[in-house]
């Protein structure tokens, strides 16, 4: 583990690196004020910046923006009660009512500790992990990387806010379109529809622009005006108050990035439920719990220190076994594709200095982060004023520019405006995108482990169930299928019970 | 408040709806199938058990999307919306018009390339969406436009695309 660390350093102190890491934490910062953007269009955005570099200055780059992210979101909520991701609405429950008695400072600088150190715990648990998660998938073979893939979806298709059914038809969809292109089973094209250009299966980077960027622009349009009308209230003052009560009230940092960090490694539920958990159970255990809501310092410092957590913990399925964790943890795996580096479990076994890379940059990111934040938060929060008429067109022009950069292929800029209605369609009726998105990147690492499969057990199925990793596997698939009907009848019969 | 009957409505508009978006997404995944049977049986393995699963699926989406008992019991365990009575549902003109933009900005780029597109767009649509003033929209579109000849044409040095016209 020392060598790839020292790799790892090396990587993010030589070059342009640090400036790299800088940028991406100003991105992440921007994009997490601003509602409506987020990590996940930060990151689409800024993988055509990363087409020239190594993959190592790519990873630091976008390690810049997730540990920037949250913190970025938690300004605009504390200072004018509307979180910049969704995460961040747990901090504003109790850091605007404190912004509003003229004691923003102490809950920003509240947050931005409770951020840094709860990144760090989580990136410190990740490391601790890292070596199980090795020793776990030197025993998989074929037919426990095909299961993978189908629980990773699985579990995203579960945990997508009730929509099991309609995550599980995305993911097919998604599958479908991994599948179109050359080949290699059988050595011709499928699926092209007599288009040349889809030879080489749907692009990847155009498609995740416009899911992401482009869908999320054409969400906006509908809706229109600017995201905040007023910022003249907004006084910081007291900021080292903050610091310190984080540290006074280290229990609450602990458990809530605990809490981070174990929502974060289940694959789909994300940030939002880890930050929201956090600050209730914060509530419930404190002796002044009556005063949360009305601007208690817990109710910054708890959800805070679980959003920035989370990250380390969902890099966990991520990087071991290749199940991405969110949405913005699946375009990023679409920069790894892009860099050569596959992912799926082998990723951890072969490019561990990479992933050491990663998780330095993210630590270093939630830190800096923290300190660039307190530093400009005033002037972050103007930004939210800017009109979304003014917004579109900046994110559409640069979304469609960097589709086309990579191949230099006007088809790719089509094919990006195509997923971006695709993608506003989606969000409109009712189908996650994230498992259109992990079904595309892990497709062909599942159908290729699928051929194998058959071809070591001479077709037959039962190679799924007479290993032992493979048939844990099949069973957890099961349960994440049949989670909802379990909480179905649990549901059911507790209103029976509340009846009677 | 709401009354009870716009409440109704609001749930058979909801319903079909989605009934419409199921029936689509079945009709996609057929002829995806019927795709598959033309390969030969290697290549057409993966791509037919994904197809018929996902049929599967698309099937009783399509039952949990009917407005009877047993869609409803389906629904209250495999689609919970995430959209509440409350929420507005946007207009069809303005979601139209969100689609059309793009598309006219694709087919700017297509026909005059990036550097022309970029501003022309960004001006058409903060003026005529927006309702800006020309002279901020000129000097936003103008910032658009540059920001992406420094970064993408100077400092990575990819060559932006030109058009039809004058590429």
């Amino acid at each position: 583990m020392i060598e790839p660390l020292i790799s790892a350093t090396s990587s993010l102190l030589s070059g342009a690196s640090p400036l790299y890491l800088m940028l991406g934490i100003i991105v992440g910062l921007i994009f997490g004020a601003i509602p409506g953007l987020g990590g996940t269009t930060a990151i689409a955005l800024l993988i055509p910046l990363t087409y020239g570099m190594e993959s190592d200055e790519a990873i630091i780059l976008i390690g810049g923006v997730m540990g920037a992210v949250m913190f970025g979101g938690s300004i605009s909520a504390i200072l004018l009660n509307t979180p910049g991701v969704a995460p961040n609405a747990a901090t504003a429950f109790d850091g605007y009512p404190l912004a509003k008695q003229g004691k923003a400072g102490l809950a920003i600088g509240a947050a931005a500790t409770a951020s840094a150190v709860g990144g760090l715990l989580g990136v410190v648990i990740l490391v601790m992990v890292l070596p199980i998660a090795k020793l776990i998938v030197l025993s998989f073979g074929p037919p426990e990387f095909f299961l993978l893939a189908l629980l990773g979806l699985c579990s995203i298709a579960v945990s997508t806010g009730g929509l099991l059914l309609r995550g599980l038809i995305a993911g097919g969809i998604g599958f479908g379109l991994a599948l179109v292109g050359f080949d290699d089973v059988s050595g011709g094209v499928r699926f092209t529809g007599g288009i040349e250009y889809l030879w080489d299966g749907v692009p990847l980077v155009p498609m995740l622009i416009g899911l992401f960027a482009i869908a999320e622009m054409i969400k906006l349009s509908t809706e229109g005006g600017s995201v905040a009308t007023d910022t003249s209230g907004v006084r910081i003052t007291r900021v080292m108050d903050g610091v310190w009560a984080t540290f006074r009230n280290w229990p609450t940092v602990l458990r809530g990035s605990t809490i981070g960090v174990f929502i974060g490694c289940v694959p789909g539920v994300g940030g939002t439920i880890a930050s929201f958990l956090s600050y209730s159970v914060t509530a419930q255990v404190s002796k002044d719990s009556e005063t949360f809501g009305k601007g208690n310092i817990k109710g910054v410092i708890a959800p805070e220190a679980a959003n920035n957590a989370k990250d380390g913990g969902a890099l966990i399925p991520t990087l071991a076994f290749g199940v991405p964790g969110s949405a913005e943890m699946a375009v990023f795996l679409g920069v790894l594709v892009l860099h050569g580096l596959d992912p799926g479990p082998m990723l951890l076994l072969e490019h561990e200095s990479t992933i050491f890379t990663l998780i330095l940059a993210l630590a270093a990111s939630t830190v800096i982060a923290s300190l660039i934040g307190l530093a400009i938060a005033r002037q972050l929060v103007l930004i939210t004023l800017v009109n979304v008429n003014i917004l579109i067109p900046v994110v559409v022009s640069v979304g469609l520019v960097g589709a086309y950069a990579l191949h230099n292929a006007i088809g790719d800029v089509i094919m990006a405006a195509l997923f971006g209605v695709v993608g506003y369609l989606m969000m409109r009726f009712d189908y996650p995108r994230i498992t259109v998105v992990i079904a595309l990147v892990l497709g062909e690492l599942a159908e290729r482990s699928f051929h194998q499969s058959m071809a070591i057990s001479d077709g037959q199925l039962a190679v799924f169930f007479t290993r032992q990793v493979s048939l844990i596997l099949v069973l957890m698939v099961v349960f994440a299928l049949c989670w909802p009907v379990f909480r179905y009848i649990y549901t059911h019969r507790r209103g029976l019970d509340a009846k009677s | 408040m709401r009354n009870l009957r716009e409440l109704r409505m609001d749930m058979q508009h909801d319903s079909g709806r989605r009934m419409v978006s199921s029936a689509v997404v079945l009709l996609i995944t057929s002829v995806f199938i019927m795709s598959a049977y033309r390969y030969d049986a290697r290549g057409a393995e993966f791509p037919l058990i994904i197809g018929w699963v996902t049929l599967m699926l698309c099937v009783v989406d399509l039952f949990a999307s009917l407005p009877t008992q047993i869609g409803g019991w389906l629904s209250s365990i495999l689609h919970k919306s995430r959209s509440t009575p409350d929420d507005k549902t946007p207009a069809s003109g303005r979601e139209a018009g969100g689609i059309l933009w793009i598309g006219a900005m694709v087919a700017l780029v297509w026909v005059f390339g990036f550097l022309i597109a970029i501003p022309i767009y960004s001006i058409a649509f903060m003026t005529l969406n927006g309702r800006r003033p020309l002279v901020s929209s000129t000097i936003a579109a103008g910032i658009t436009t540059l920001f992406v000849y420094v970064v993408f044409e100077w400092l990575l040095r990819y060559e932006l695309y030109r058009g039809l016209l004058f590429g």
